[in-house]
């Protein structure tokens, strides 16, 4: 009866190594996930085709530390259909898979009441992420700013805003 | 002798001990007095006694003096043990003006010595399967638990790691700034592009920045620089993206942006 109860007190002993030392990896590995610490806002003339328009953007463009971005979007979308107004803050998580290159993914939309904007306009933009997908960004330093970009190309430089 | 009464009480005869059904813990010794008094009582089961050999065996017989009262006091002593030891049927019945009797509807049964063993091996079977029918649901319960914590910590262990080498751990502290590469002033203002420009491409660049400027009313202004990049699917006249940002310095800081994206085409996704 003694062998078996110090048999069983080992194996809780081992088991509770184990679930330490899987916590202690896992939490190391998050502490150490890099991040990216951005503020920035910039404006941007954005020109699309299929569908047209011409989007005139007000961009601020932040990513925290706890890996939560938020891309606030305000201006007009001028296509054939008229002029309308967009006003949507974009909020996400994003991950770091390289230096410069971020992945955005659990993209939430919220939509100010004067967004008059259709839709179809807006997924075709950079921060439309449809459910369960990733979308990579490029954000590199320059200066007192960031490019940012998709992998094919830089579409806007965010200047750092102060404070 | 073992008197079993009404299958709750033993009597044993010797001794005077008179215990309840399977709690010896409970024995009670009678006085030697009444120990003969019940003994009579169950010799003579079903059988009324008048209160004349009551008194003559009990009392009398071993040179003791007795009355009325007190057989009456030593009856009603019996009849509490019998109540106690949970039988409510009256035991022992009054006969009004004659005598005592053992009540003849109250079952007794005598044990022999080989009775005796068996009921004593039953009564500890039955004790024991009770306590084994009670132990069983609960070791079942439980056998099983230090298999399911095991489990459940391996999962939670195999999740963590799982999620843990997940996790990016390439060195990514260190984001390089981006490196911009002269290509032409256009007016006073410099023009720089994020990719280095090849003698071959970086006319057909020069070109379509300045016809892209003019379609789009971009001007040099004094004090700004521009940042420009084109695809060269786009330099091929197919499909493709360009981008030009003007930006105003001070100190060699950027004020702002005013950015321009082409994207021809082709989406972004």
């Amino acid at each position: 009866m003694n062998a078996l109860n110090k048999k069983t007190g080992l194996i809780a002993i081992l088991l509770l190594v184990v679930l330490v030392l899987s916590v202690w990896f896992y939490v190391h590995k998050r502490q150490n996930q890099n991040f990216l610490k951005v503020n920035c806002s910039t404006i941007l003339r954005y020109n699309h085709q299929d569908p047209d328009f011409v989007a005139t953007l007000d961009l601020v463009f932040r990513l925290d530390e706890n890996h939560d971005g938020q891309a606030v979007l305000s201006g007009n979308i001028h296509s054939e259909k008229g002029s309308k107004s967009i006003s949507r803050t974009v909020m996400f998580s994003y991950e770091m898979n390289r230096p410069g290159e971020i992945s955005i993914m659990e993209t939430r939309y919220l939509k100010n009441p004067r967004d008059t904007a259709d839709e179809e306009s807006f997924k075709s933009s950079f921060f439309y992420v449809p459910d369960g997908t990733v979308r990579q960004l490029r954000v590199e330093p320059s200066n007192n700013g960031w490019l940012l970009g998709n992998l094919q190309s830089p579409f806007a430089l965010c200047v750092n805003r102060e404070g | 002798m073992v008197f079993v009464i009404d299958n709750r009480v033993f009597y044993r005869s010797e001794d005077g001990a008179i215990w309840p059904s399977g709690d010896e813990g409970s024995t009670v010794i009678l006085t030697l007095t009444m120990n003969r008094l019940l003994a009579c009582l169950l010799e003579k089961h079903g059988q009324v006694l008048t209160r004349n050999e009551l008194l003559d065996s009990v009392w009398d017989a071993h040179g003791l003096r007795s009355s009325s009262h007190t057989l009456n006091k030593y009856i009603s002593e019996l009849r509490k043990h019998f109540v106690q030891f949970g039988i409510a049927e009256e035991c022992i019945t009054t006969v009004p003006r004659v005598g005592f009797m053992f009540n003849s509807d109250v079952e007794v049964r005598v044990l022999t010595q080989s009775t005796i063993e068996d009921e004593s091996r039953l009564e500890d079977e039955k004790n024991n399967a009770q306590v084994v029918k009670e132990r069983s649901p609960v070791r079942v319960k439980y056998r099983n638990l230090p298999i399911a914590l095991a489990l459940t910590v391996f999962l939670i262990s195999a999740t963590l790691i799982t999620l843990g080498l997940r996790v990016p751990s390439k060195d990514l502290a260190q984001v390089r700034e981006l490196k911009t590469y002269f290509l032409f002033n256009f007016g006073s203002c410099p023009v720089y592009t994020v990719q280095r420009n090849s003698a071959s491409l970086s006319e057909q660049k020069k070109d379509l920045f300045i016809e892209l400027a003019k379609e789009n009313g971009i001007d040099c202004l004094e004090g700004t620089s521009f940042l420009y990049q084109v695809s060269e699917s786009y330099l091929y006249g197919n499909k493709g993206r360009a981008f030009i940002s003007r930006c105003t310095s001070r100190n060699d800081k950027y004020i702002s942006c005013l950015n321009n994206y082409w994207n021809g085409y082709e989406r972004t996704q």
